[in-house]
C-alpha cells in the first residue's frame, strides 16, 4: 500500500487482494495482487477493461462472491477486517455502510414489488423503524435522487419507470441506510448519454452533501473524467497506476493507461483523427505470468518486465501518482508507431451515387390490444428519407428507442414496411419476388452488436464464414472453405483460427469473424448495428481502423449505428440524428458536430463526457427521457425536452426536415434563431475542423 | 523483493480466508444411478430367454405355490413360474415405455418446433397442447382403452397421446428462445429460408433437449403403462408387471401371504424402471436445458 501525502484517513483499504476462482481443475486468477483506498468523502474511479477484476475486486469487498472464489488479502473498513467478518455481520456492513449500484436496474430491482417497498424494505433490514416511518424515508430518498412527485411515484412498479429513473431508485435504495462508502459499479452503461449525464451529476451532488465515498468502478474514460477525484487503473487483475485525475489524464506515465487514452475516440479530437490501435488482447485469465502482465502487448519491454512483476511505486516518494512499471521513471514517449492508423478520411468527394435510397419509409408496430380496440401502434420508423451513398459511411445516431435498428433492418427486408419504400438502385424491395429478394440480400449484410450472440456457438469459425456462402449455394465445399480461409486473412486474422469455435476467440476476434462473414457475399452495403458497443475501448479501435480499411478498399458503402457520437464522429462521413422515429438533422460529419442546429443534437453533444478533467463545467443536461413511440408529442416531437420550444408553433405544428444549409437538412422550426442566440463556440466544436 | 509491493506502513498480518468451497456434483451421482439401473433392466429385457428358468406361459409347478429352490417367486394360481414372468414383462413393460415415449418425443417435437418458430401457427398449437394437459388422465386412459380395444399397440397409442403435451412445451419455449437469436437473424440476413434455419440451427440444439425430455417421459410411460395393465386394459396376451398385479389382485393375493411374493416384485419392478428413467432423465436435463443449467 502506497501512503499518500494527503494526510486524509483511508476509509476502505484493500491490500494485496487476490482472487482466485476455483472451476473444476482450472484456476482462474480474477485479481493478482490490488491495493487501493478511498478516503473520506473522495470519488475514487477505478478504470479497466473487461477482465480486469475491476468488478470483482469490489464484490470482494462487500462478500458477495460466489463459493468457489479464493480470497486472500485485506479489506479495511475503517479499523474493520471485512475479509474476517461473520456472514451475519457482514451483511450489517453491507447496505448500512457499503451501498452498491450496479450496472442494469431492471434486473436489480424486483419486478413484483413497488419501489417504495423495496426502499423501505432495505431500511428496515438495518434500523428498527416503523412501517410507516420507513414509507416516508424512502419518498424522501427518492425525492432526494430527483424523481419528479416522489410521493405520487412512490407506490409505482420498477417496469413503470424510464431506465434512468430506475437508476436513480437504485441510488435511493443504496442510499437508504446512509451508508459512508457507495460502489456504483459501471452504474450508466446500460443508459443513453443524456440520461448518463444526468446521473453522473446526480452521484455527484449527493456525495457532495452527504460527504460520502464514492467508488466508481467503469471502462468508460469520458465519465471518470468528469466525476473522479483519483483514478485506479486496472489490468488483468493488477492495479498499474494510481492518481490523481488530473495526472493521469495529463501524463499518464504507464505504457497501458497512455495508449488507452489515445485509443479511445473522443469528440474534442480533431475530425478525422487517427485512432491509436492497441495490438492483442487481455492475457490468458488462467496463466500466472512472472512478470508485467502488459508485457506481451508493450512496445517498451526491457529483458526484466518479463522476468519480475514491477511494483506500485510512487513516482516520486511521497508523491500520489503510482505507476507498476520498471519504466516508469524512463519518461517514455509514447509515439504512435505508424502503420497502425485508422479513422475516416476528411470527405474529399462531393456527394456520390445513392446505394440504398428510403423514402418516407415507415414502421408500425402493431400490439395486441384488448378485444375491443386495437392496440395503438409503436411507431418505431415514422417517416424517413435517407439515402446511402456509394463507398460512403453514414453515421445513424440516437437514444436508445429512437428506432436506429428498427431502420437498419427494414432496410435490409428482415422487418415488414408500413409504408414509404426501401430501393437498392431502382429496384423497391417490397415489390420483389423471393427469388429477387434473396439476389438482393446478397448486396446487403449485417454486422450486429454483440458478435458472440450472431454466431451459432456450435459451429466453428469456418463453417460460421462461409455459411453465406453455403445458404445461396456458391460453389463447393472445398471452395467454400478456400473462401473463409481469404475472409479471415481480409479481416487480419489467421487462416488457423477457422478451426476453432466462436468462444476461443476474443471479443475482438469474434467481431472480425462477424464481418468476414458479412463480406462473404460480396455485398455493397454494409449495415453495422452498434459494432463496436459491446467491445472494450483497445478493441474498438481495431475494428474501427478496419471497417474504414475495408471501406476504401472494397468500395463498400456502411450504415452504422451507434449510440456513442464520438465513434460516429471517427468513423462517418455523413451523420443523422435520430429522434422517436423521425430523422431531425442530416449533414456531413463537420456539420452535424461541428455547427449542430437541431436543439436535440446540441443536447447529445453537450451530454457526451469529455475525457479532460480541466473541462468539467458543461451545459445542464438534457433533462427527462424521451417520451414514449406509441404516443409521440404532437407538433414536434422533442418539444417536451427542448429548452427553446415556443408555445403556439413547437406543439402544433411538426417541423418538416428541409434543407436549411446547402448539404445540412434540420427538421426545427426556429434553427435560425437558436444559432443565433447562441453564445460564443464551444471549445469542444471549434477543434472541429 | 520486487515481486511485492512496498508497504510503508506497519505490515499487517496476511489473511487467507474464504477458501472455496466446491460442493460435489450431485447430479451427477444421480444420473449415474439412474443409468445403471436403466442398463440393468434393459440387459434382463434383452436376455430374457437365457434369464429366465421357465417359460412364462408353461405350467410350470403347482398353483399357488409359495418361493422355494425350482421357483425362486413361486408361482401363480395357475402354475406359472412368477419369476419368469417379471423377467419377461421387464420386456413389455420396458418396450411399451420405450415406443409410446418415443411416439411422444416425435409429436411433441414436432408441434414445438412449429409452435415456436412460427408464433402464430403456435399460439394455435398451443391452445392444442393446454387442452391435452388439461384432460384428467386416468378417466380419458380407461375411455379410451375400453374404446379402441386391447392391444399392445392401442396402449403405445393411447400413453403417447397422453404424453406429448410436456415435451411440446419445453421444446417450444427453447425454440422461441432460439428464434431470436442474432445468429438467426443473421442467416435470415444472408437469404436462408425456414427450412435451412431449422435444419441448421434450431433443430441440433432442439434435439437434445427431446432426447432428455424423451428418458424422462419414458418414465411416466411405463407407470402409465402399469395403471392399464393393472386395470385389465393392457394386451392380454402380453405380460406385463401390471398384467401380474391385475391377476394378484383378481385371484384376492393382496390378502393372502402371497403379497410378499406376488405383489411386492412387480410392484418394486415399476418402482425401480421408474426411477432409473426419472434419475436419468433428470440428469440429462439438468445438463441439457439451458433454463435449469446452473452458470
Amino acid at each position: 500500500m502506497v501512503t499518500f501525502a494527503s494526510g486524509v484517513a483511508d476509509l476502505l483499504a484493500i491490500r494485496e487482494l487476490t482472487v482466485t476462482f476455483r472451476t473444476g481443475g482450472r484456476d482462474v486468477y480474477a485479481v493478482r495482487g490490488v491495493d487501493l483506498s478511498v478516503a473520506e468523502g473522495e470519488t475514487l474511479a477505478v478504470v479497466g477493461e473487461s477482465g480486469s477484476g475491476k468488478s470483482v475486486t469490489m464484490m470482494a469487498a462487500l462478500g458477495l462472491l460466489p463459493d468457489n472464489a479464493e480470497v486472500s488479502g485485506s479489506i479495511r473498513l475503517g479499523d474493520r477486517e471485512l475479509l474476517a467478518m461473520e456472514e451475519r455481520a457482514l451483511r450489517s456492513v453491507r447496505g448500512a455502510e457499503i451501498g452498491v449500484v450496479f450496472q442494469d436496474p431492471m434486473s436489480s430491482l424486483n419486478p413484483v414489488h413497488t419501489v417504495s417497498r423495496q426502499i423501505a424494505e432495505a431500511i428496515r433490514a438495518h434500523s428498527d423503524v416503523s412501517r410507516a416511518a420507513a414509507h416516508a424515508r424512502a419518498v424522501e430518498l427518492l425525492g432526494e435522487v430527483g424523481i419528479p412527485d416522489a410521493k405520487g411515484r412512490a407506490d409505482d412498479y420498477p417496469h413503470q419507470f424510464s431506465g434512468g429513473m430506475r437508476q436513480r431508485v437504485m441510488i435511493a435504495m443504496a442510499l437508504a441506510c446512509g451508508p459512508r462508502v457507495l460502489v456504483a459499479d459501471e452504474p450508466t452503461t446500460a443508459l443513453d448519454v443524456t440520461v448518463q449525464a444526468q446521473i453522473v451529476d446526480l452521484v455527484d451532488r449527493i456525495r457532495a452533501e452527504r460527504g460520502m465515498s464514492v467508488i466508481w468502478i467503469s471502462h468508460d474514460l469520458g465519465v471518470v473524467a468528469q466525476i473522479a477525484d483519483r483514478v485506479t487503473v486496472m489490468y488483468a487483475g493488477r492495479v498499474i497506476e494510481q492518481g490523481s485525475c488530473a495526472d493521469l489524464f495529463d501524463a499518464a506515465v504507464h505504457p497501458y493507461t497512455a495508449r488507452l487514452l489515445r485509443a479511445m475516440p473522443r469528440l474534442d479530437a480533431v475530425a478525422g483523427a487517427e485512432l491509436e490501435v492497441i495490438p492483442g488482447s487481455l492475457p490468458d485469465p488462467e496463466a500466472q505470468p512472472e512478470g508485467c502482465v502488459f508485457a506481451p502487448r508493450c512496445d517498451h519491454t526491457l529483458d526484466q518486465c518479463a522476468a519480475a512483476r514491477p511494483a506500485l511505486l510512487p513516482l516520486v516518494a511521497g508523491g500520489r501518482h503510482a505507476v507498476a512499471c520498471h519504466r516508469a521513471g524512463d519518461r517514455l514517449t509514447h509515439s504512435q508507431p505508424p502503420g497502425l492508423v485508422g479513422g475516416a478520411p476528411a470527405h474529399e468527394r462531393s456527394a456520390g451515387q445513392i446505394v440504398v435510397a428510403l423514402d418516407d419509409l415507415r414502421v408500425h408496430y402493431w400490439g395486441r390490444g384488448s378485444w375491443r380496440r386495437a392496440a395503438a401502434p409503436v411507431r418505431a420508423v415514422d417517416g424517413v428519407t435517407l439515402g446511402l451513398e456509394r463507398g460512403r459511411t453514414l453515421g445513424l445516431v440516437g437514444e436508445s428507442g429512437s428506432g436506429k435498428s428498427t431502420l437498419a433492418r427494414a432496410l435490409l427486408g428482415l422487418e415488414k414496411t408500413s409504408g414509404g419504400t426501401v430501393a437498392f438502385g431502382g429496384q423497391v424491395l417490397h415489390t420483389m419476388s423471393a427469388a429477387g429478394l434473396r439476389k438482393l440480400r446478397c448486396t446487403a449484410q449485417l454486422v450486429f452488436q454483440d458478435p458472440s450472440a450472431s454466431m451459432n456457438p456450435a459451429l466453428r469459425v469456418e463453417d460460421v464464414v462461409s455459411e453465406p456462402l453455403r445458404i445461396n449455394r456458391r460453389g463447393s465445399v472445398a471452395e467454400q472453405r478456400a473462401r473463409a480461409g481469404e475472409l479471415l486473412e481480409i479481416v487480419e486474422l489467421p487462416r488457423e483460427l477457422g478451426r476453432r469455435f466462436p468462444h476461443q476467440l476474443s471479443g475482438g476476434q469474434r467481431q472480425r469473424v462477424a464481418i468476414a462473414r458479412a463480406l462473404a457475399l460480396d455485398p455493397q452495403v454494409l449495415v453495422c448495428d452498434e459494432p463496436v458497443s459491446a467491445l472494450d475501448v483497445s478493441v474498438q479501435a481495431q475494428i474501427i481502423t478496419l471497417l474504414s480499411r475495408l471501406q476504401a478498399e472494397l468500395g463498400l458503402s456502411l450504415l452504422v449505428i451507434s449510440h456513442d457520437l464520438a465513434v460516429i464522429r471517427t468513423i462517418a462521413h455523413r451523420v443523422a440524428v435520430m429522434y422517436l422515429g423521425q430523422i431531425v438533422e442530416l449533414g456531413s460529419r463537420d456539420d452535424v458536430f461541428g455547427g449542430p442546429r437541431h436543439p436535440y443534437t446540441r443536447g447529445l453533444l453537450d451530454a457526451v463526457p469529455i475525457p479532460d478533467p480541466h473541462r468539467r463545467s458543461r451545459p445542464v443536461p438534457l433533462a427527462g427521457d424521451p417520451p414514449s413511440p406509441v404516443a409521440p408529442p404532437p407538433g414536434c416531437r422533442f418539444h417536451e425536452r427542448c429548452a427553446f420550444a415556443r408555445p403556439g408553433l413547437c406543439d402544433t405544428t411538426p417541423p418538416p426536415l428541409e434543407q436549411q444549409r446547402p448539404g445540412h437538412w434540420t427538421a426545427c422550426h426556429l434553427a435560425d434563431e437558436i444559432a443565433a442566440s447562441s453564445t460564443a463556440p464551444d471549445p469542444v466544436r471549434s477543434a472541429t475542423g | 523483493m520486487t515481486a511485492r509491493v512496498i508497504t510503508e506502513s506497519a505490515p499487517e498480518p496476511q489473511i487467507v480466508l474464504r477458501r472455496s468451497r466446491v460442493s460435489g456434483d450431485r447430479t451427477r451421482v444421480l444420473g449415474v444411478i439412474g443409468a445403471v439401473i436403466v442398463l440393468a433392466l434393459g440387459t434382463v429385457a434383452v436376455l430374457a430367454p437365457v434369464l429366465a428358468p421357465y417359460d412364462p406361459t408353461e405350467r410350470a409347478g403347482t398353483p399357488f405355490s409359495p418361493p422355494s429352490a425350482e421357483h425362486l417367486l413361486g408361482t401363480n394360481d395357475v402354475g406359472q413360474d412368477l419369476l419368469s414372468e417379471m423377467i419377461y414383462g421387464t420386456r413389455v413393460s420396458l418396450t411399451v415405455g420405450i415406443v409410446a415415449a418415443a411416439a411422444a418425443m416425435v409429436l411433441g417435437t414436432v408441434v414445438g418446433l412449429i409452435g415456436g418458430y412460427f408464433p402464430r401457427l403456435g399460439a394455435v398449437a398451443m391452445r392444442g397442447v393446454d387442452v391435452v394437459l388439461i384432460l384428467p388422465f386416468l378417466p380419458l386412459l380407461i375411455v379410451l382403452a375400453a374404446y379402441l380395444g386391447r392391444s399392445i399397440v392401442n396402449t403405445v397409442i393411447i400413453i403417447a397421446i397422453l404424453i406429448w403435451a410436456p415435451t411440446a412445451r419445453v421444446i417450444r419455449s427453447q425454440v422461441l428462445s432460439l428464434a431470436k437469436r442474432d445468429y438467426i437473424v443473421a442467416a435470415r440476413s444472408m437469404g436462408a429460408g425456414h427450412g435451412y434455419v431449422i435444419r441448421r440451427h434450431v433443430l441440433p440444439k432442439t434435439l437434445l433437449l427431446a432426447i432428455g425430455e424423451f428418458v424422462a417421459a419414458t418414465s411416466g410411460a411405463i407407470l402409465l403403462e402399469s395403471s392399464l395393465s393393472f386395470l385389465g386394459l393392457g394386451d392380454p396376451l402380453q405380460e406385463s408387471w401390471g398384467s401380474t398385479l391385475y391377476w394378484a389382485q383378481a385371484r384376492g393375493a393382496f390378502l393372502t401371504p402371497a403379497w410378499k411374493w406376488w405383489v411386492l416384485p412387480p410392484g418394486l419392478l415399476i418402482m425401480l424402471s421408474a426411477l432409473g428413467f426419472a434419475l436419468l432423465g433428470y440428469a440429462l436435463e439438468q445438463r441439457i436445458n439451458p433454463r435449469l443449467r446452473r452458470s
